[in-house]
């Protein structure tokens, strides 16, 4: 792992599915209709009386492995060494969406009106300038951090293995959640 | 539905059979005028379909980006290799306009193996490990099962009005063989949507592939099932017999490559219906 890499700190157990991150995210980036490169999903489970409802908060995870600049034959991903953030080039983008059947998150977003994937860069020209990404800086409830993932890993309870999320070893995801106990993928719920 | 790719895996698979299948033929029938139609149609078979795929672009004016990760990206290498497929076919359907025997037989072993080379690498495109149920043999054996039918169905079909036995009834055995191996990767497909992954996610993915299957897309499916695997399968019991390959009517084989055609067609669209856009975790 490099010991520089940024990730996103999501606390579920806040989230009340506003989806004001999403709204950002969507103004910073001039995303299209249809795009959603910050999504917030409502998971619904359990039966009566032992129901459960959890809301996570995903963009990109910027992943150790990912699986889009793998497959991208234009080479329009790079993986950062400075700071592990996987940036999407837009010039080089061929809009081939290979990309978007590759990533298990759904990061990659393309738009028929641009012909070109679009994906969250954890709003970059902010880090660099000092200042937090949209969808942190929007959050109502402090809900999203951003940080390096080793202080995040070690935080009690951080994890990435969410149910009804894809499993985390295809692309070991730097991305970390604060999860409810029946939110944790194998749990008993 | 990516129709552009369905197209273009289609035709490329097509163009490939009809490359093997003029190589094995030129030496015996190197006069027949319809082995010089079907490769002298390899290039434009190839070249149309590269020129359809484009379509799936949303930026094709970038294409030339796209042969820029062959270390690690199989479509990259799929693209090179196509190109590298068209440029060789090119020559070689050029050989057969021109009657220029010389090169023929070198040009047309170099078109075969870059042909299968492509063929290859489209398949290999398609194993992503997180799409599950194509991650998996079933899908390159039904590309390859798919040239392999293409390529046998034109040696009989080039060869059924002729005297030469041997050579029909390995086209026959090919073509009943191709047959079991596509119906064996619709089925292997279908036990991997019954498959115990032990991930809620994976679950609940492969459960929406097998509504998906059985409601909307079974007549698909069937669809495909009859046309390219049971016909084949048929083609090679019905005129196995000695001396029936000759009664074999122009126009039946005709309308079965179509039928072949439209099979194949159906089946790589059935390709997208397991794949993503069947379920996305958000």
């Amino acid at each position: 792992m490099n010991s520089n890499q940024l990730a996103f700190y999501v606390d579920t157990t806040k989230c009340i599915n506003c989806r004001t991150c999403e709204i950002a995210c969507k103004d910073i980036n001039q995303a299209d209709p249809g795009q959603r490169l910050r999504k917030v999903r409502t998971v619904e489970g359990g039966e009566f009386p032992n129901v459960y409802v959890y809301n996570v908060s995903m963009s990109c995870n910027h992943c150790e492995d990912p699986a889009c600049a793998k497959v991208c034959p234009a080479k329009a991903y790079t993986k950062r060494v400075e700071d592990g953030l996987v940036v999407h080039d837009p010039e080089r983008c061929i809009g081939c969406k290979y990309c978007t059947w590759a990533c298990p998150y759904g990061a990659p977003q393309f738009s028929a009106a641009s012909g070109k994937v679009k994906k969250c860069n954890m709003c970059l020209e902010n880090i660099k300038d000092g200042e937090q990404p949209a969808c942190v800086s929007a959050c109502p409830m402090r809900a999203i951090e951003v940080g390096k993932l080793s202080e995040f890993a070690n935080r009690p309870g951080a994890t990435i293995s969410i149910r009804h999320i894809p499993s985390p070893e295809t692309t070991n995801p730097s991305s970390r959640f604060k999860v409810k106990p029946e939110a944790i993928k194998g749990g008993n719920a | 539905m990516e129709w552009s790719l369905i197209i273009f895996t289609t035709m490329l698979q097509l163009a490939c059979g009809l490359s093997l299948a003029t190589l094995r033929l030129q030496r015996n029938t190197a006069y027949n005028p319809q082995v010089r139609i079907a490769a002298m149609a390899i290039f434009p078979i190839v070249a149309c379909g590269m020129l359809i795929a484009m379509f799936h672009l949303g930026k094709p004016t970038n294409g030339a980006y796209a042969l820029t990760n062959i270390a690690t990206s199989w479509l990259s290498r799929e693209n090179l290799l196509s190109g590298a497929f068209a440029g060789a076919a090119c020559l070689y359907s050029f050989t057969w306009w021109k009657h220029k025997e010389s090169y023929r037989t070198a040009l047309g072993i170099i078109t075969s193996l870059l042909g299968l080379c492509a063929v290859t690498a489209s398949a290999m495109v398609y194993l992503i490990p997180v799409q599950i149920v194509w991650n998996s043999g079933w899908v390159p054996l039904s590309f390859f099962a798919t040239t392999l039918l293409f390529s046998s169905f034109t040696v009989f079909f080039l060869n059924s009005s002729t005297d030469n036995r041997p050579v029909i009834k390995s086209s026959l055995l090919i073509m009943g063989i191709c047959g079991f191996a596509l119906l064996i990767s619709v089925l292997w497909m279908l036990s991997m949507l019954g498959q115990d992954t032990g991930d809620q996610y994976l679950a609940a993915k492969l459960q929406a592939v097998f509504k998906a299957i059985v409601s909307e897309y079974l007549p698909w499916l069937l669809v495909y099932v009859l046309f390219a695997c049971v016909l084949p399968i048929g083609l090679a019991f019905t005129y196995w017999s000695d001396g029936k390959a000759a009664t074999v009517n122009s126009r039946v084989c005709l309308l079965s490559f179509i039928f072949i055609l439209v099979g194949s067609i159906v089946g790589r669209s059935l390709l997208y219906v397991v794949g993503p856009g069947s379920f996305s975790p958000f």
